[in-house]
């Protein structure tokens, strides 16, 4: 399933750099980070929600949270949400609102996929741990 | 291949009116085998004890940010302080850096001018610590980064080899 994710370009290398991370003294770390990423970039969601609202044409506010919401996708390598959040902050450049509202409904469906494959996934590793599996890689 | 950069500054008409050239220079260590004789070897520790024990602070207003930068830092030996967020006035910036060897910070953050950040910290600094390190998903930023005392730059997302490397640069170059 990981593989799936790579391939399917849910997830890239950077993703492999956190979970490289992960210890005996943190064993939980990946899916810590996973879970705050996904707690935090829903919060910046909404935030950005609002602003699309309360703040029409606002640009640079819109294009200041985003930037945000890239940064976090980027730095655990949630490669296709971070793809969109490029995309918002393009419209956001040329002044395109029809652009921005477009972007931003497809961060939100990505963030929702990977929300649910990731969950998926660590569902599967727990499983795996639970039951002793010989086979400790998920392809 | 110099990991320099070279630019034009034109006047109205489109000539050039001044030109810049920047070139990075990695600066050698003064002293040599020949001086130091037979305590050389004591003299010069491994790139790696060098990192470990530093004592960083990271100023970053992304909390996934702080939490991956956090780990790999602590995965080099290092030990990590950070600035609760929205706490980034002079003082308390100035407090916590004082106690460092080394501040990493994020450059797009959003409230914060983290050029502001460094150039308070160089202001205050006093003898060779801290230094400051700057991350950034912008290209280009090199030139903006030397002017404000920041010692050295990280492409993010942020990368173990590539961390290590900067910081033993930095650690070597006084």
């Amino acid at each position: 399933m990981k593989k799936s994710l790579f391939d399917q370009g849910y997830l890239d290398e950077q993703f492999c750099q956190v979970e490289d991370l992960q210890d005996e003294a943190s064993p939980n770390f990946v899916e810590e980070v996973v879970t705050l990423f996904l707690k935090d970039s829903g919060r910046l969601m909404s935030n950005i929600e609002q602003a699309l609202e309360k703040y029409p044409r606002d640009f640079n506010r819109w294009d200041a949270y985003m930037q945000q919401l890239k940064g976090s996708c980027c730095s655990i390598g949630a490669s296709r949400m971070k793809n969109e959040c490029m995309s918002f902050r393009d419209s956001c450049g040329q002044g395109n609102v029809e652009g921005c509202m477009r972007a931003f409904q497809k961060v939100k469906r990505e963030h929702a996929v990977l929300r649910q494959k990731l969950e998926s996934y660590f569902q599967l590793l727990r499983q795996a741990g639970a039951t002793g599996a010989a086979t400790r890689s998920i392809k | 291949m110099m990991q320099g950069n070279i630019w034009a500054i034109l006047d109205p008409q489109g000539l050039p009116e001044s030109m810049t050239l920047v070139l990075r220079f990695q600066l050698q260590s003064p002293l040599t085998s020949s001086n130091l004789g037979g305590s050389f070897e004591q003299q010069y520790a491994s790139p790696s004890c060098q990192i470990a024990g530093l004592k960083v602070l990271l100023i970053d207003d992304d909390d996934i940010n702080l939490v991956i930068a956090r780990k790999f830092l602590e995965k080099l030996g290092c030990v990590v302080s950070s600035l609760p967020s929205g706490s980034t006035s002079p003082n308390s910036v100035g407090a916590s850096a004082a106690s460092c060897q080394l501040v990493m910070v994020n450059l797009e953050m959003v409230r914060v001018n983290a050029f502001d950040v460094a150039l308070r910290i160089r202001q205050s600094r006093s003898g060779r610590w801290p230094f400051v390190m700057a991350m950034t998903s912008e290209h280009n930023t090199w030139e903006k980064c030397a002017q404000s005392g920041i010692n050295g730059v990280l492409k993010k997302p942020v990368i173990l080899q590539e961390l290590k490397d900067e910081l033993v640069r930095i650690l070597q170059s006084t």
